[in-house]
């Protein structure tokens, strides 16, 4: 698969309780363990979606398995997976990174 | 022989531009957990030359701590590990360091240690304890490092307070109310979610034992349990079982050496960077210059969040923004930068602080280090100390004040 491969979202149905609407815009995933040439990923996600349905997506988008908990990082925010994806203000074309989450041993 | 030995220990260092060696030997970095990681960065800072170590950590050496904590041996099992890691650091890599250790829970600490420190390395297996490193961080103004290691992953947070986004912004998990619980006045607080009161329970269990309860023992899983529920039955929660408070809050992360060793090597570089940063001004001329050059070129700079996978062989840096609402770092937080200041009689008894308190606050607790002091007809300087920083809090709201205590005379 190329970079460029745009995977539309066909399981999700987009809608959320408040909304009821599905605004698809494309979204960047960026996951920065990939060499560089591969580590961005497009897909169209539901703007008035949760960020917990753009952690999944971005899990699908490179294959990232359950086991791996990952966290998505927009603008150096840490976006809280409860949160709406609108309340970031993340508009067409932005760049999620993909990061490591819960990590807390020492 | 002796003739062609380098005149300082540290000449090959010393010969690095930029290198301030008596930058590093003036100060003292406090760490926070003397596990996988932090006995790593108190190796590595000894190593360099670093002038004082402050090392805290509440637990004993387990049988399991050997396979990567290079400071203690079988022998050393069941001894306390700041006392065994600070005769190790100077039999083995530096006799000249001073080094205070206290076994005690962070939350106990007295808060003078801190006002001595320079960099607060944060090493610890946690997120409650971290927490609590971040919100004094942050109130003390001092800059913190903080590690976080789980088997393959390891991630470093460079906390320059005010600058960079500090633990608690946008914190992943636990959510926002756990915030709340663990900023270090809180934990005497009200639980919103279940899970407060099976932290609750871990806070009340180590203040009873001055120790972490073990995952391995039968009775103090029990007690645990029985602490947590209690706490579920008082504020309506539903009740835990062994399991779930087992998982939710004794969880071992799995550890590996060489990732600990990675993410130390990361951390105690990023720890003599911020000390560079922040004495520039007392630089050496010339080192000074190159910094300066350096800074203007962004060929020096301290990523505010590190992330190494072990699995890919990758790291990573990201720069975090603060969050305006954080609960610690925040516009709406607690922590003002000129803390009022309330004199009292050291000698007077508690209750007329409680009274004047209630009078002009409007608020009906005393927090101090995460404990409520309950008011009886003890005199003040039987729970405080001048320059203590207590925490006003009452049932009626979630804002806190804090004040510092200043004794008469
Ligand atoms: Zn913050």
């Amino acid at each position: 698969m190329s970079k460029k491969d745009v995977i539309w979202d066909s399981t999700s149905t987009g809608k959320t309780p408040d909304s009821g609407i599905e605004k698809m815009i494309k979204i960047r995933f960026k996951d920065p363990q990939l060499p560089p040439d591969q580590n961005i990923r497009e897909k169209y996600i539901n703007i008035n979606g949760t960020v917990f349905q753009a952690i999944t997506a971005a899990r699908d988008a490179f294959n990232i398995p359950e086991v791996v908990p990952i966290a998505l990082l927009f603008k150096g925010r840490r976006m809280n997976p409860s949160n709406n994806l609108s309340s970031y203000g993340i508009e067409q074309n932005a760049i999620l990174m993909i990061v490591p989450d819960q990590i807390k041993g020492g | 022989m002796t003739q062609d030995l380098p005149s300082s220990k540290y000449d090959r260092q010393e010969r690095l531009s930029l290198w301030d060696q008596h930058i590093v030997e003036d100060s003292v970095i406090l760490i926070a957990g003397v596990g996988g990681t932090g006995s790593e960065v108190a190796k590595n800072l000894a190593l360099l030359g670093i002038g004082g170590l402050i090392l805290v950590d509440v637990d004993t050496i387990e049988f399991s701590n050997l396979n990567r904590q290079m400071l203690f041996k079988e022998e050393d099992v069941g001894k306390k590990k700041v006392e065994i890691a600070t005769k190790r650091i100077r039999e083995r890599f530096n006799p000249d360091i001073k080094i205070e250790s206290y076994s005690n829970l962070l939350q106990n600490l007295p808060q003078r240690i801190f006002h001595k420190v320079d960099i607060i390395a944060g090493c610890v297996d946690n997120f409650l304890a971290r927490q609590y490193l971040n919100a004094m961080a942050v109130e003390l103004k001092i800059p913190f490092i903080d590690s976080a290691t789980d088997g393959y992953f390891g991630q470093i947070q460079y906390i320059k307070p005010k600058d960079t986004a500090c633990l608690a912004c946008e914190t992943p998990q636990p959510p926002n109310e756990t915030r709340v619980l663990t900023a270090p006045c809180t934990l005497v607080g009200v639980p919103r979610v279940r899970e407060h009161c099976a932290w609750k329970a871990l806070y009340e269990f180590s203040t009873i034992h001055e120790r972490e309860p073990i995952d391995t023992s039968a009775e103090d899983i029990a007690e645990l349990t029985k602490l947590a529920n209690n706490f579920a039955y008082e504020y309506n929660f539903g009740q835990f079982d062994e399991k779930q408070l087992l998982q939710l809050i004794l969880f071992h992360v799995p550890s590996l050496i060489t990732v600990n060793a990675v993410v130390s090597g990361l951390q105690s570089q990023e720890i003599i960077k911020s000390l560079f940063l922040e004495k520039k001004d007392i630089m050496k001329e010339r080192e000074r210059k190159i910094l300066e050059n350096l800074l203007k070129a962004h060929r020096f700079r301290i990523p505010s969040f590190i992330i190494y996978s072990a699995l890919t062989g990758t790291i990573n840096t990201f720069d975090l923004v603060p969050d305006p609402s954080c609960l610690v770092c925040g516009q709406s937080n607690t922590v003002v930068d000129s803390i009022q200041i309330v004199t009292v009689d050291r000698k007077s008894r508690f209750g007329s602080l409680l009274d004047t308190i209630r009078e002009e606050h409007n608020k009906d607790y005393v927090g101090f280090r995460g404990n409520l002091i309950i008011p009886d007809d003890g005199i003040i300087q039987k729970f405080l100390s001048d320059g203590d920083r207590i925490t006003l809090s009452s049932l009626a709201d979630d804002e806190e004040i804090r004040l510092q205590i200043k004794f008469l005379n």
